[in-house]
């Protein structure tokens, strides 16, 4: 995905990259607005609840004003913001392990929200029941995993990014990013095992 | 050879993702992948995974929550149009130190340049010529001192303090034990045992 969708906007956004690092606010705004959906969905898939993604998206933005100054090519920016997105979900999945908190868990029971769905679902009740099965079970597959495992899966089989940006994102050889994908779909295939067969 | 022709498969296994399920149908792609030495089995059991994990969509919320959260995230951050500080610190300052503040790095490179230069021109500042003028003709130390100090002709202390210093001298030191402090006494009572 991120080559194919970003591609026909990457002339753009360097321009408004390179205007936001000349102080002009607009463009950041601007970049908000073009980037702020893309980086909610990436954290809601990585975390699976409301708040947390809240404060990645929110958190992401300061982060990328104050370190901007090192994105050395300004067509890098889609990679350079998810990098910083990407780390600090990492970052709250290790927390959340120290603290021993689930909080996909209790936010969607508690609270009511769930954000996530299953795309080309046909509206008829019963196949909405499955799909929610389907989710549930893609979802406890994918909380399981490690946070670097996690976020290559996420990345590569959801968000569609290719390995070498993944690599680029998380700051590591094209081969842990292979090595890191393989671990987690096996760990996946293994938990959807019923469904992948039918 | 067995193992190399496996891992072949793996790679090629990992190298789908989303896009190539958009850009053709399951089929074609199972087809694409057998012929590629791909077994039956596995390219069904990988494509139907990739299948249903990248249906897996959030839902976004409605767009008063992203306008919300964009005022938050301004009201955070302070940006401001580029200084000429700005400019020189991106040039000079290593990466590692550019998230500090503009102002702060304009500081640490004030400093660095001006405190030589406040060095340098500290003579000229500090000499006060008509003080110097006042002072009267260049007189050296030596001079200084011969007309100041006199030799000491008379001894200060008679024999009688000088044999009582010396008794308590002895004393201390017989308390305190120190060889040092007993050949120093010894020395000043002018005793040579």
């Amino acid at each position: 995905m991120g080559r194919r969708v970003w591609g026909a906007v990457t002339e753009n956004i360097s321009e408004l990259v390179e205007r936001f690092k000349e102080g002009d606010e607009q463009a950041f705004n601007k970049l908000v607005r073009l980037f702020e959906k893309k980086i909610y969905a990436h954290a809601y898939q990585m975390l699976g609840n409301h708040t947390e993604a809240d404060e990645v998206l929110q958190e992401t933005f300061v982060r990328l004003v104050k370190n901007i100054s090192r994105l050395k090519s300004d067509s890098n920016f889609p990679s350079f913001i998810f990098k910083i997105a990407t780390n600090y979900c990492i970052d709250i999945i290790r927390k959340r392990q120290r603290k021993f908190v689930n909080v996909e868990e209790s936010e969607t029971e508690e609270s009511g929200w769930y954000l996530l769905e299953l795309s080309r679902s046909i509206p008829t009740p019963a196949e909405e029941q499955e799909n929610r099965q389907l989710l549930d079970l893609i979802n406890a597959a994918i909380a399981e995993l490690p946070p670097k495992q996690r976020a290559t899966i996420v990345l590569h089989d959801v968000d569609g990014y290719s390995k070498e940006e993944i690599a680029q994102m998380m700051d590591c050889p094209q081969a842990t990013v292979r090595s890191n994908l393989h671990i987690a779909r096996s760990k996946v295939k293994k938990k959807l095992k019923d469904i992948l067969d039918e | 050879m067995q193992e190399r022709e496996m891992n072949e498969t793996q790679e090629k296994l990992l190298d789908l993702g989303p896009g190539d399920l958009e850009r053709t149908t399951p089929q074609a792609l199972r087809a694409e992948l057998v012929d590629a030495g791909v077994s039956p089995a596995a390219a069904a059991l990988e494509i139907n995974y990739l299948r249903q994990v990248s249906r897996r969509r959030v839902k976004l919320p409605p767009e008063t929550y992203f306008a919300d959260t964009r005022r938050k995230i301004l009201a955070r951050v302070d940006i401001h149009p580029r200084s000429f500080w700005d400019r020189i610190s991106s040039i000079l300052l290593p990466t590692y130190w550019k998230p500090i503040p503009a102002t702060a790095a304009a500081l640490v490179i004030a400093i660095a340049i001006l405190t030589p230069m406040m060095y340098h021109h500290a003579p000229t500042r500090i000499v006060d010529l008509p003080a110097l003028e006042s002072a009267g003709p260049y007189v050296s130390m030596t001079e200084v001192y011969a007309e100041h100090v006199t030799a000491v002709d008379q001894p200060v202390l008679s024999a009688e303090e000088l044999r009582e210093y010396a008794d308590i001298l002895l004393m201390s030191t017989a308390i305190l034990g120190s060889p040092s402090s007993l050949s120093r006494s010894r020395s000043l009572a002018g005793s040579p045992n």
